[in-house]
């Protein structure tokens, strides 16, 4: 785990959302999620705290994600504006990360509104953005993807709130993220 | 197979032997995202219902492909909309609730297939095209279909693991996923 983290926090943030070095929709659509941290904390977060309510939180939480994020995707796509989009994302990280951090234990219907909600800004975000230059179908394959790779990883992590130092671990994660996402909500990062 | 004819974005090149009209045909569907979506969320959605779901559902599937071909001059280019929605229909089913009756699934197949092959002749009339074409694009439906349904339906019944079932699922979410966003893309 802490080679996971290392390489992740070594990689060149400089590259996020930029597009360098991508040759195709699907690479451009699978690097978006992963390559800008706002969004990164925030699907982890989201397969954390769904490992951390357990079942069916677990796997509820990863199967409503993609497609109510898909649904804010297709507003960004056909231009439906929706205010304060940047704001809403980095909110997700805070928000999310401090329901890790208090090891707050919310009905799974609560759960999946408020995944439900910051899903339609960051979808909206990646359906925005999508590059002209290459295929649509590829970028709305690769970010789907990249997406629920991210919140496996937040799930595997999320395994370690099983045993009590797993789970001080994992809160402190949840701390982390919220960290971050105030970093992007307060424009330090 | 795929360094056949390439196929001109569904007007079929109608040229070539009968092998090559059959593998132009099957590429029409392999190289569309849009047509294969739907058919992976019924795949997915046949394994999750049953691990040898197959056998039921795929009948039901051919008979629809089969109906398909003398119903698509009947329909437009739009037909694309109407089975990317029914294919994110289907992609959320097998993520959350894929114990179907077995009436539901068949019903499902039988639909899928019937708009697959509309969406892949889109407005084509009957017999228009060489038999050879409607045989690749036959074929093309039911392999990415079998496919599937059956790594799918081998997977879920080796690991039975409930982690197992519920990457599958998560795996139609994404094709439902997708299929939204494919479908705003092609509604714009």
């Amino acid at each position: 785990m802490l080679l996971v983290i290392s390489l992740i926090l070594s990689a060149n943030m400089g590259f996020a959302h930029s597009g360098e070095g991508i040759d195709s929709g699907f690479e451009s659509g699978f690097w978006h999620p992963i390559l800008g941290w706002d969004h990164v904390v925030a699907m982890v977060a989201v397969g954390l705290w769904g490992a951390f309510l357990g079942s069916p939180a677990i796997f509820v939480l990863p199967i409503v994600f993609p497609i109510v994020m898909a649904f804010g995707g297709a507003l960004g796509v056909i231009g439906v504006p929706i205010p304060f989009i940047e704001t809403g994302i980095a909110l997700s990280g805070v928000v999310l990360g401090l329901l890790i951090l208090f090891a707050v234990k919310a009905p799974n219907y609560i759960a999946a509104i408020v995944v439900g909600i910051f899903a339609i800004f960051h979808g909206h975000a990646h359906g925005g953005e999508l590059p002209e230059q290459f295929s649509a179908y590829g970028y709305s394959v690769g970010f789907v993807i990249g997406t629920g790779l991210l919140h496996s990883v937040g799930i595997g992590f999320g395994f370690l709130a099983q045993s009590p130092l797993g789970e001080k671990v994992v809160r402190i994660v949840g701390g982390v993220i919220a960290f971050v996402g105030a970093a992007f909500l307060f424009g330090f990062a | 197979m795929l360094l056949g004819a390439p196929a001109q974005a569904h007007s079929f090149l109608a040229e070539g032997g009968a092998y090559d009209l059959f593998v132009e045909g099957t590429t029409v569907i392999l190289q569309d995202v849009r047509l294969l979506l739907p058919i992976v969320a019924l795949g997915l959605l046949i394994s999750l219902w049953k691990a040898d779901g197959l056998i039921s559902a795929w009948p039901a599937n051919i008979a629809g492909n089969v109906l398909g071909v003398p119903l698509a001059v009947l329909v437009s280019d739009k037909i694309i909309l109407v089975y990317l929605l029914i294919g994110v229909f289907v992609g959320l089913i097998a993520s959350l609730t894929p114990k179907r009756s077995a009436t539901e699934i068949k019903v499902f197949a039988l639909v899928l297939g019937l708009i697959s092959m509309l969406s892949a002749l889109e407005g084509h009339e009957f017999f228009e095209l060489p038999i050879a074409i409607y045989l690749g694009l036959i074929f093309g439906l039911n392999l990415v279909f079998a496919a599937t349904a059956n790594i799918s339906g081998l997977i879920l019944s080796t690991f039975k693991a409930n982690w197992v079932n519920v990457a599958i699922r998560a795996i139609s979410s994404w094709t439902a996923a997708i299929g939204i966003l494919i479908f705003a893309v092609n509604f714009k």
